[in-house]
């Protein structure tokens, strides 16, 4: 599995797929605080707000892991790299090894949001959360956090919980990557499908155990973190994302188990 | 003296449906050996390829894989296996080198230098900084032989491997593969369209038709059922045996149960045995050359012919 794992970085190093998305990823974390700081003070309309919500972590995240969850598994199939993959490790080793590298992916699609946001947070800049979302909170200092090491260190933890919580809502392409095979698919499926999960959860929020179930996956509305969040909704948001995550990987092993590789 | 089979399967079957890929093949590869794979599009000869590599899963029936029956613990086992099937595993996107180095760290192997020892053996050595997308289907094929033979298999697999190649490269890959077998005792399946290829190729064949195994023949035996005689009948048999030996110096011959003779000299100038028997008072009932092309024996093993 460790094998796999290094040749799918190789391998998703040499993807202009990849090298794209994360460009994009970095240009739209810094346009999103960028914007954040000019509604702040005034430069721009508090309006502009909608037209900024298209380079909302959310929204970038969930077009572009969804589109990269279907790179990640689709490009060993279309190269036939699968083959020498199969005869190297086993199934299960190989839809681990995409799982793992999945969440790797997100975390990498997040990373300029959490890099941007801190870099927000420690500069003292005047910000506002046009949003309410976790990266916006950060800069915005919602809060009222001092600029410490403390601060950075929370902001590090939340972070990279929230990487988790991505990764495991984008999960769900896992499945449907190893059945359909074609990236634009998942990602089409994979977006839609992530939003129209968030928009049922929090429909299903006050319902008498649906709002119970939903809260045990990571589309749980208390999963969306903020700098407000106390260890236990961290361990919590964790914890379910890592049980979601295990779950979408054995949904993709029962679909790759007995499957003909082409 | 034969040893133990590197591939064994067992009434293997596989089902598309209502279509059937594989047809109960019982099958046995040895060790050391070059075998040829033969049929027609769509004959099975693919599925058959990925039922032994594991890339599909047997509707019924049993692949034995160096010994090993136990599907799962023939994880192990596939790695001694290598295989170029229906197109080279390349990644467009990086050069030859890089894919080299991709299937590498896949398959586990430290050693950086066989990169470089395998591109040079295939021919790859100077392509470079080149992207393997635009690479043509020669260099493509060249680079997946290069791959498959990256963990040194005991066994490997090749569909079409010289497909898209030029006449030199074709002359190549075989004298690779010849070399291959002989130097290292590793076990070939390789399957052509290129029948006078394989011929050249294989010590054994495999003819498959609607996946079901419709014959297996050695070389020698290939080579005895498309030879070409000349097939001589007359009233007297032992008169014509020795005219042929004592004036035209043939011991080339076989006596068939039908008392006729096929000769295996004189071929290309039938006209003067002809003339010789009849200037000894032999006059021959029957006078003809028979003897399959290697073409037409498989046509008629594949195409359900009575020999079949």
């Amino acid at each position: 599995m460790h094998n796999l794992i290094r040749a799918d970085l190789f391998t998703l190093r040499h993807s202009t797929g990849v090298r794209v998305s994360l460009l994009v990823a970095v240009v739209a974390a810094v346009g999103y605080v960028y914007l954040a700081h000019q509604i702040a003070t005034g430069a721009l309309e508090p309006s502009a707000a909608d037209s900024a919500s298209v380079l909302s972590d959310v929204m970038v995240v969930y077009l572009l892991g969804s589109l990269l969850a279907g790179i990640v598994v689709a490009t060993d199939f279309d190269t036939k790299t699968i083959h020498d993959a199969l005869l190297s490790s086993s199934r299960a080793a190989l839809v681990a090894t995409k799982t793992v590298v999945l969440v790797a992916v997100v975390a990498s699609l997040v990373a300029p949001y959490g890099l941007v946001a801190l870099v927000g947070f420690l500069s003292g800049q005047e910000f506002t959360a046009f949003l309410p979302t976790v990266f916006l909170s950060i800069v915005a200092n919602e809060q009222g956090l001092p600029a410490d090491a403390g601060s950075v260190g929370t902001i590090v933890v939340v972070v990279a919980a929230t990487m988790l919580v991505y990764a495991a809502r984008l999960s769900i392409c896992l499945p449907l990557a190893f059945a359909v095979k074609r990236p634009v698919a998942v990602m089409a499926v994979g977006f839609g499908g992530n939003f129209l999960v968030d928009f049922v959860a929090t429909l299903v929020v006050d319902v008498p155990v649906l709002g119970d179930l939903v809260g045990l996956t990571p589309f749980g509305p208390t999963h969306s973190l903020t700098l407000a969040s106390d260890a236990g909704d961290l361990l919590a948001a964790a914890g379910a994302s890592i049980v979601f995550l295990a779950l979408m990987a054995g949904a993709s092993y029962l679909i790759f188990r007995r499957a003909d590789i082409k | 003296m034969m040893s133990d089979p590197v591939v064994t399967t067992r009434d293997l079957t596989k089902r598309f449906g209502a279509a059937v890929a594989v047809d109960s093949v019982n099958l046995s590869l040895e060790r050391g050996q070059i075998y040829g794979l033969i049929g027609k599009n769509g004959a099975g000869k693919t599925s058959l390829m990925r039922l032994i590599t594991g890339l599909s899963i047997p509707t019924s029936g049993t692949v034995e894989l160096f010994g090993n029956a136990d599907p799962s613990a023939q994880q192990e086992d596939r790695k001694r296996l290598g295989c170029l099937i229906e197109s080279p595993g390349l990644n467009g996107a990086m050069t030859a080198q890089e894919n080299m180095r991709l299937h590498r760290v896949i398959r586990g192997i430290p050693s950086t230098t066989v990169e470089a020892e395998l591109l040079d053996l295939v021919g790859l050595a100077d392509v470079g900084r080149k992207k393997v997308k635009n690479f043509s289907l020669g260099m493509k094929q060249r680079l997946g032989i290069a791959i498959a033979l990256l963990p040194s298999p005991e066994l490997l697999i090749l569909d079409e491997p010289v497909n898209g190649l030029d006449p030199v490269g074709v002359v190549e890959v075989r004298t690779l593969l010849k070399r291959l077998s002989a130097d290292h005792d590793i076990t070939i399946l390789i399957s052509s369209h290129n029948l006078p290829e394989l011929y050249q190729t294989a010590t054994d064949y495999i003819l498959i038709d609607q996946g079901a195994i419709r014959r297996t023949v050695t070389l020698d035996q290939l080579e005895a059922e498309c030879r070409q005689y000349l097939r001589i009948a007359c009233a007297e048999p032992e008169k014509l045996l020795r005219v042929l030996e004592t004036e035209l110096g043939i011991r080339d011959v076989t006596v068939m149960p039908d008392r006729s003779v096929r000769l295996y000299d004189h071929l290309d100038d039938p006209e003067a045995v002809m003339r010789t028997l009849c200037a000894h008072e032999v006059f021959p009932t029957t006078f003809t050359t028979e003897g399959d092309t290697l073409e037409g024996y498989f046509l008629a093993v594949i195409g359900g012919d009575s020999r079949a």
